[in-house]
Order: C-alpha cells, then sequence, then structure tokens
C-alpha cells in the first residue's frame, strides 16, 4: 500500500465513524465490508459518498461502485481504492 | 438580558406554493424569523412577487421560483439553485396542493393522477431532492401540510383524502428512515382555511353551524415555524391537527344535556 493510500484509509475510517457513530469504538479493518460487518445502510453509504468527495475533490460513483460489489464486497479497501485511484486522475 | 444570534439568521428554507395563502403566511413567519425563504410557485407569479417585496420591505430576505413540483426535473432544478445560490438548504415545506373535488364514480383517472402527483408525489421528489444536502448538514426540517380531510373527508374528496392520508404517511415513513442523521420531518393538518384553493370549498359549505370559525393562513404558520426551529429536535414523525377544535367536537345531535 502507498503512502497516498495510507493516509485515504484512515481518513475514510474517520469518515466511516462519522457517518455511522455506532462503530466509533470498533477497530475496523481494510477487509471489513462497510455494509455486512459495519452495517451501513444506503442512507449512510450516500452521505460517506458526498463526504468523500468534499474531503478529497473527487467524484465517488457510487453506483459503478456497487454495480462492482461482487467482486470487492464494499470493503473498505475496495472505497480506498476508488479514493486512490481519483487522486492520481 | 440575554440576546442569542438566532441559529435561524443563517438558515435557508423552501416553501412550496408560498406565493399564496397558507404558503405565503408560513413564507412571511420564516422570514421574520431569520430564514432566508425561497418561495416555489407553479402559476401565481404575481402573488409570489408580492410575497418577496412584502418580505424585502421589512427586512427579511425571499428569493422566488417557478417550477412544478409534480415534475421531476423541476424540482431537481429548483434545488440546484436553491443550494448553489445558498451553499446550503435547512428547511423544506412542503405545502403546495391542489383540490379538485369530484364524487368517485365520475372521477376521471387523469384529474385523480393529477391531484395525486401535485400532492404527494410532490413531496415525495422535492423531498429526495432535498436530502443529500440536509445529510451533508447533518440538519434538515421537512414538513409537510396536509388536511383534516385525511381523516374526514366529505364527499367527493377521495382524490385529496387519499393523497393528503399518503402525505401523512409518507411523514412517518421518512422520518424513521432520516432520524438518525439529525433531520426531523412532520406534518401539520389544518381544518378548513380560508385561502384562494379553498375558495370554492368555502362557497359550497357555507356559514358554519359547530361554531368554530374558518381559520386564516396565520392560524397555521406559527406551528410550521415552530417546528423548523432547533427547539423542535426531539418531534418526529408527527401530524398535528390545527382546526381551532374542530374534530374534537360531538356532532350536535349527540350533545348531553
Amino acid at each position: 500500500m502507498t503512502t497516498v493510500s495510507h493516509a485515504a484509509q484512515a481518513e475514510i475510517i474517520e469518515l466511516l465513524k462519522e457517518v455511522k457513530p455506532g462503530i466509533a469504538d470498533q477497530a475496523i479493518e481494510p477487509g471489513h465490508s462497510v455494509v455486512e460487518d459495519l452495517g451501513l445502510d444506503s442512507l449512510d453509504l450516500l452521505q460517506l459518498a458526498r463526504r468523500i468527495n468534499r474531503r478529497f475533490g473527487i467524484e465517488f460513483d457510487l453506483d459503478q461502485w456497487n454495480a462492482e460489489a461482487d467482486e470487492h464486497h464494499r470493503s473498505v479497501a475496495s472505497i480506498v481504492a476508488v479514493v486512490a485511484a481519483g487522486d492520481r486522475a | 438580558m440575554i440576546v442569542p444570534e438566532p441559529a435561524e439568521a443563517t438558515r435557508v428554507a423552501v416553501v412550496t406554493g408560498g406565493s399564496r395563502g397558507i404558503g405565503a403566511a408560513v413564507s412571511y413567519r420564516l422570514a421574520a424569523d431569520g430564514h432566508t425563504v425561497h418561495l416555489v410557485c407553479r402559476s401565481a407569479l404575481d402573488a409570489g412577487r408580492r410575497v418577496v417585496k412584502e418580505i424585502e420591505a421589512a427586512g427579511g430576505r425571499a428569493v422566488l421560483h417557478q417550477a412544478d413540483i409534480g415534475d421531476e426535473a423541476d424540482v431537481e432544478g429548483l434545488v440546484e439553485r436553491v443550494t448553489a445560490q445558498e451553499g446550503a438548504l435547512h428547511v423544506l415545506v412542503n405545502n403546495a396542493a391542489v383540490i379538485d373535488d369530484q364524487l368517485l364514480a365520475v372521477t376521471r383517472t387523469d384529474r385523480w393522477e393529477n391531484v395525486l402527483r401535485t400532492n404527494l408525489t410532490g413531496p415525495f421528489l422535492t423531498s429526495r431532492a432535498v436530502l443529500p444536502t440536509m445529510l451533508d448538514q447533518g440538519w434538515g426540517r421537512i414538513i409537510n401540510i396536509s388536511s383534516n380531510s385525511a381523516r374526514t373527508p366529505g364527499p367527493g374528496q377521495s382524490a385529496y383524502a387519499a393523497s393528503k392520508g399518503g402525505l401523512e404517511a409518507l411523514t412517518r415513513a421518512l422520518a424513521v428512515e432520516v432520524g438518525r442523521k439529525g433531520i426531523r420531518v412532520n406534518c401539520v393538518a389544518p381544518g378548513k382555511v380560508r385561502t384562494e384553493m379553498t375558495a370554492a370549498v368555502a362557497d359550497q359549505l357555507g356559514p358554519d353551524s359547530d361554531g368554530t370559525r374558518w381559520g386564516l393562513p396565520e392560524d397555521i404558520s406559527g406551528l410550521i415555524a415552530f417546528l423548523a426551529r432547533d427547539e423542535a429536535d426531539y418531534i418526529q414523525g408527527q401530524t398535528f391537527t390545527v382546526d381551532g377544535g374542530r374534530m374534537v367536537m360531538r356532532s350536535p345531535g349527540r350533545r348531553s344535556r
């Protein structure tokens, strides 16, 4: 993992805890599914995507990310990957 | 002396059907509380301009928009304009409505659908459009305007009553979804209020026999303004009847001696 995505991961975990205060004390791993393991619903995801866009200045395509859920199981790492790709773009 | 800066001084409100009747009274009232008020109307632009002028003359801020709230593209455009201009949208008052009373047996489908589209689909479209901004803020107020007709409809009110009953159910359903995000969704159900929309009905019904007077828009706007405030934070998913007591009165024949 690059330094950039390492920093992004820490920030994304921070944003996850903002939109879902119930997981504030939980140890969050890159492999955790934000839906199945962390319990985010579609409203949380919409809020998260908009906060990611503002924080990183990217355009998080929630629909596309959802469409690829079979591959990445909506893991924390998959969000980090989108942000890292967006940062490079 | 305690003079706190009111939070409302920086808040942005959208009032649909804001040019006349209850909507105009709510617009004045929210502006008086410090909100920047964006009034929306479909056709009564002259009336809307008068409301804006009066609010501005009183030192408030108001902006007029033309949009059909039953039209998805209109609603999306409206909310985009408001959020682009203000960078925020705190309060949505879903007030715009139409009455087209007819006995069900002779109600044409297109007229049924027109009532449902404005009175129920409209609030769905506006609520959906404002939610992303309210989620960003972690604060929002959606106030729907229903009617006593949802519970005690008169003959000919099937479309109107169904639309308002649906709106009250929508209020509860949306409240369940967004409450944990700091968004409050409530509903005010006026009784008979004298406005241009009810003028035709008022003439048919004639004067009162039960001792309650016809309400004025200003009888309704105070509660709506309260529900928009921080103080209303613990009120969620409710419908409030404001009808001068008509709903709780017994019918004359059953009065005890």
